[in-house]
């Protein structure tokens, strides 16, 4: 539960927005509360900060882009919130993995809120998976590292190395 | 890893490869590169090359006009002459006297010396990819930058600030923090690489604009 | 035209059917069994196509794309959001597990909450059908059906039941149900979740209300209770505070209250202290447990040199002295040095001490006792020309592990790749000392059965890894990935601790198995009461931090917390592991070989004092990365310490001086603080607080 709350934080300091006192209703879904108006619902205060960053263009421009990017949102909050890393990285990330092999972006053919949505969701995973994981899911991979280049979706995270190009997990550092 | 002429199936195929961990050509957004490269294309890659033709369907959802704002990115083709001029002299040949800058320009004059940049850049390009990976050392900077008092500019400051410009200097975001007192402070994130820019140097500069920092100090400094 | 992909008689393909028929789009409908190989990724069923590139996955975002909400989205996103976390997920778990009760009552509660909903206002939002309704009928729908479960489930609910009558009788429902039979009850929702592929969790215990914060954005203003609590807090007398605590002797732990415990990694007494041990292991260490005592906490730092093994008996015999003497000449040097730099530990000791003896003895007994010590013949490289069994440090070779190949690989870890080395397993081995190569001897020895005793270090290692350093567990994790071996802990030496087992007496520990425990007899060397600290009593809560170098890292985060734990004497284990990466000299190896870097007493002869070099080593200690030592850095105008000592803060000291002495006549003058000032102190002590409760590793930072 606590994790949804980092996640909307994280997701309003990079539109930058307020992200308001989030609580959670007694069915814990969470709850956005921000000059004395309340949504309920992850996409729901996700729709909320973009009407107020004015930021829409991260919402795509057709009907079949903001279906997809809905579609990306609501699969991130039913299965990737709550599990266990290996369930992340054993049922979910060989489909991602699947979806990118096709796709630059999750949704249409720009940076969207989906993309922005996943990057957070998924750091603290692509930061501990396994080189050999790293190539295992080489679109992820292309992905995620195209998307932490932005400064400003990173928030001073460090960035994630992709570079599979050598050999060994427990390597000291290079001299 | 350079790719060659990528009408070639051989060529296909080691584009298809260079593209397994990179959405674009060159850096991390879209470039003349893959301008260039696409309109060499003449056909979609076939679903065999699922990265080049990943790579395809996104750089087609571009329109000629979004395409032409694009920044000027180095292609590593191994053959690069042939490809780039056809566009030139097509875009003269429309009459295209606009007012848009022309980065094909260049091309009219394709003499030594630009294939020998070209070359040179690929070479190094090459050597790059080849030798054991070496990142480039790069930091990440939050930089708070204070004014005199509550009466100063922050929009000018912030402008000028971000006038400074230094190879290797890339500016990131910025918001205003109130200090107190009604004062705001500028803090501005950039991404330096270690190699290229002095901090310390960098600090200098932006302490040269003395009617609006009254100091600037490196609130986060993370190697990256 | 779109095309909808489903398997059969899957309540999700119903939504979305009954939505385009509010939406007046045309769908085809195609049947496929959910193994399907045409199936590409992601393979959720159903899949609304929209062109053969581009389709929808999630039923309620293909339900919206076809009959998008007309009014009040967010109430409609609200109830979206009900159905797909909560009432979903519930649902599908009556089709497996209809005996749990907690599910059964938590359905309950969501169709209690339902009902009331429906009461006055059919539909939900509004007073006209949209999206959110459709969602909510279709997933009841199965539930409503079938006999049994409406009676056990939808029975006092008769407005819901009614609202799903009057629902399912219009005619774009009944349209869609011509489309595609749905089966009642258990064999609709298996549909549904063989469909989804996925498993999303449950949320139970409905009625619980956890609410939870979140922390305030940090733009958001400072509220006028922050501002009270900075002027009362300033206001008041500093009589309030606790006291600090008086320097006593021995210092022990407190029920109730905060006791940290303190190492940095045992330096080999051998080797002379350069800037990164002493940066990577004893002043990152002094910084902290200063801090602590400043908090007020009980604190104790233990440290010592590690003094057993055969480079002590090699350096002994070059220097013509036993390894006692050698051993007792090295001690005090590092002993001097880090004195000169400061460090104040409680106890720096030595591990050639009849308590480490004891308890290394003792610590071995207890593991084989429970079972977790095996012997086994092993072949040990003996070098005939120097007559003695060559200690892994005493071995060089080719490293063995695939696509190495690193020449100069020691017998104990290889320094091209980093992994443990086995010493007979290295390709061309000569000895180190003599440059022969040895033989091979088969010897007894005993093993430290790691693989036992996995399960418990994993459990372990989950809980306190949050805790690390992040290249500490990352290291860690990496370890535990590849797969534990037993590890081999006796050895054929002289100069070590003897085993205690008949048959074994010629033979030592291994420096390895010895050295940590040197932190529990160095301790006991400093008080009796030793156990306080590493065998706390329940009522006492002990923190361990352990800092060292990141080659350090296996040892602590995997044998020394195997060897605790499987000594089952309730031994206290780490909770922050904080590992530096390496300190560089001027961009290459420390070497005192080659003469290059700052050794010894190098420092102190500069004629810098100490606690400028404290202050530049801490500020480059390499934390994510490796950093650099440079003698520029340290000593020139534009740079570092003088730039953060001179210029900020020695100036900011000396204006604030200045101008005492000008407008003051040199007094401090009382105070008179206005709203603004305690507004600034109020946003201050929040960043502060926030930062620090961030932890250790955001303390280093700051530093």
């Amino acid at each position: 539960m606590s994790k949804t709350v980092q996640y909307l934080s994280q997701i309003a300091a990079y539109l930058q927005v307020p992200s308001g006192k989030i609580t959670f209703d007694s069915f814990s879904l969470p709850v956005r509360t921000h000059n004395n108006t309340s949504v309920t619902g992850f996409l729901n205060i996700i729709l909320a900060y973009l009407k107020e960053s004015k930021l829409d263009v991260l919402l795509g421009k057709t009907p079949e882009d903001k279906a997809e990017i809905y579609q990306w949102i609501e699969y991130a909050d039913l299965y990737l919130q709550r599990p266990n890393a290996s369930q992340i990285i054993n049922e979910h990330l060989p489909r991602l993995n699947g979806v990118l092999l096709k796709k630059t972006y999750l949704a249409s053919n720009k940076l969207t809120i989906a993309d922005v949505v996943l990057y957070y969701v998924l750091l603290s995973v692509m930061a501990n998976i396994s080189h050999i994981e790293k190539e295992k899911f080489v679109n992820i991979s292309r992905w995620y590292d195209n998307l932490q280049q932005d400064d400003l979706l990173r928030q001073g995270n460090s960035l994630i190395n992709f570079n599979t190009s050598f050999l060994c997990i427990i390597a000291p550092a290079h001299h | 890893m350079t790719f060659g002429d990528v009408t070639t199936e051989q060529g296909l195929k080691e584009f298809n490869s260079y593209l397994e961990d990179k959405s674009y050509i060159y850096g991390f957004i879209p470039t003349q590169a893959d301008v260039d490269t696409f309109k060499s294309l003449k056909k979609i890659p076939a679903g065999s090359y699922p990265h080049a033709l990943r790579w395809y369907n996104h750089i087609s959802s571009f329109s000629d006009a979004e395409k032409k704002t694009f920044a000027v990115g180095s292609c590593p083709f191994k053959s690069a002459p042939a490809t780039i001029q056809a566009p030139a002299s097509t875009k003269k040949a429309a009459g295209d006297d606009d007012d848009d800058v022309d980065l094909f320009a260049s091309d009219e004059e394709e003499d030594a010396e630009a294939i020998r940049i070209r070359e040179e850049r690929l070479k190094a390009y090459a050597d790059k990819k080849s030798k054991k990976p070496e990142l480039i050392a790069k930091s990440s900077i939050v930089l708070d930058v204070k004014p005199w008092d509550d009466e100063t500019d922050m929009k000018k400051m912030e402008e000028s600030v971000r006038s400074i410009g230094m190879d290797g200097l890339i500016w990131g975001a910025s918001k205003l923090v109130p200090v107190g007192y009604g004062i705001n402070k500028l803090q501005i994130m950039c991404v330096v690489e270690d190699a290229k820019v002095s901090v310390d140097l960098l600090q200098e500069e932006i302490e040269k604009f003395e009617d609006f920092v009254q100091s600037v100090d490196i609130a986060a400094f993370n190697k990256i | 035209m779109l095309t909808l992909y489903t398997n059969d008689t899957n309540p999700a393909a119903l939504k979305i059917l009954i939505a385009a028929n509010f939406g007046k789009a045309d769908v085809n409908l195609k049947i496929l069994q959910v193994n399907d190989k045409s199936l590409e990724e992601p393979k959720i069923l159903p899949y609304l196509e929209i062109t053969t590139n581009r389709g929808i996955f999630i039923p309620n975002a293909a339900a919206r794309y076809l009959y998008p909400p007309v009014t009040s989205e967010h109430k409609c996103e609200h109830w979206i959001a009900w159905e797909s976390t909560i009432l979903s997920p519930l649902i599908i778990h009556i089709a497996g597990n209809t005996k749990s009760d907690t599910i059964k009552t938590s359905l309950n509660s969501c169709l209690k909450y339902l009902n009331e909903n429906v009461k006055d206002r059919i539909p939900l939002v509004d007073n006209a059908i949209q999206v959110c309704d459709i969602i909510i009928w279709s997933t009841l729908y199965p539930l409503h059906k079938d006999s049994n479960l409406a009676a056990e489930y939808l029975s006092e609910f008769h407005e819901l039941n009614n609202w799903m009558k009057s629902f399912g009788d219009r005619k774009e429902v009944q349209n869609a149900l011509a489309k595609i039979k749905i089966n009642a009850g258990a064999g609709a929702y298996v549909a549904l979740a063989s469909g989804a592929r996925c498993t999303s969790n449950v949320a139970v215990n409905l009625s619980a209300s956890n609410i939870t914060q979140s922390p305030q954005h940090a733009v958001e203003a400072i509220t006028a209770d922050e501002v009270k609590a900075a002027r009362e807090a300033w206001f008041s007398d500093a009589e309030k505070l606790p006291p600090p605590k008086d320097d006593i002797y021995p210092v022990l732990p407190k029920p109730g209250e905060k006791n940290i415990l303190i190492t940095s990694a045992l330096p080999y007494v051998n080797n002379v202290p350069h800037l990164g041990n002493i940066i990577g292991c004893v002043l990152s260490a002094d910084v902290f447990a200063r801090f602590s005592r400043l908090c007020n906490y009980n604190t104790l730092f233990i440290c010592g040199t590690d003094e057993y093994g055969t480079a002590t008996e090699t350096k002994a015999l070059e220097e013509g002295l036993t390894p006692q003497q050698i051993c007792d000449k090295y001690f005090e040097v590092h002993n001097s040095i880090y004195r000169w730099f400061n460090i104040g530990f409680d106890y720096f000791g030595r591990t050639t001490t009849p308590e480490q003896t004891k308890t290394v003895q003792e610590m071995f007994l207890a593991l084989n006792n429970n079972g977790f010590m095996q012997i086994q013949a092993i072949d040990q490289l003996l070098c005939e020309h120097c007559n003695r069994y060559l200690a892994d440090r005493f071995v060089e070779g080719i490293c063995p592990h695939p696509g190495c190949k690193y020449e100069d690989a020691r017998g104990d870890q290889c320094d091209g790749c980093g992994k443990l080395v086995n010493a007979v397993e290295l390709i061309n081995p000569r000895c180190k000392v003599c440059s022969k190569t040895p033989v091979i001897r088969n010897s007894q020895q005993y093993f430290l059965d790691l693989p036992k005793l996995e399960p418990l270090l994993l459990h372990w290692m989950e809980k306190s890894a949050p805790g690390w350093s992040h290249n500490a567990s990352v290291i860690a994790k990496s370890w535990m990935k590849e797969g534990l071996k037993p590890r081999c802990i006796t050895r054929d030496l002289k100069w070590g601790i003897p085993v205690p087992v008949e048959g074994f007496q010629d033979k030592v520990f291994y420096v390895w198995f010895d050295a940590p425990i040197g932190y529990m007899s160095m301790t006991e060397r400093y008080t009796k009461q030793w156990e306080k600290w590493w065998r706390p009593a329940a009522d006492t809560k002990v923190s361990l931090y352990q800092f060292m170098a990141k080659d350090n890292v296996p040892f602590h985060s995997v044998m020394f917390p195997a060897m605790l734990l499987g000594a089952n004497k309730n031994y206290i284990t780490v909770s922050h592991l904080m590992a530096t990466e390496y300190l560089n000299y001027e961009d290459g190896k420390f070497s005192k070989s080659r003469g290059i870097g700052v050794f010894g007493n190098d420092a102190q002869d500069t004629g810098i004092p100490s606690d400028v070099w404290r202050f530049y080593l801490l500020y480059i200690r390499p934390e994510g990365q490796d950093s650099s030592f440079s003698w520029v850095d340290l000593a020139t105008k534009s740079t570092k310490c003088n730039s953060e000592l001179l210029n900020n803060f020695g100036n900011f000291v000396n204006r604030a001086l200045m101008f005492a002495e000008k407008f003051f006549n040199s007094f401090v003058p009382v105070m008179k603080l206005t709203e603004e000032d305690f507004i600034f102190i109020a946003r201050e002590m929040k960043g502060y607080m926030y930062e620090r409760n961030e932890g250790i590793r955001f303390f280093f930072r700051k530093s």
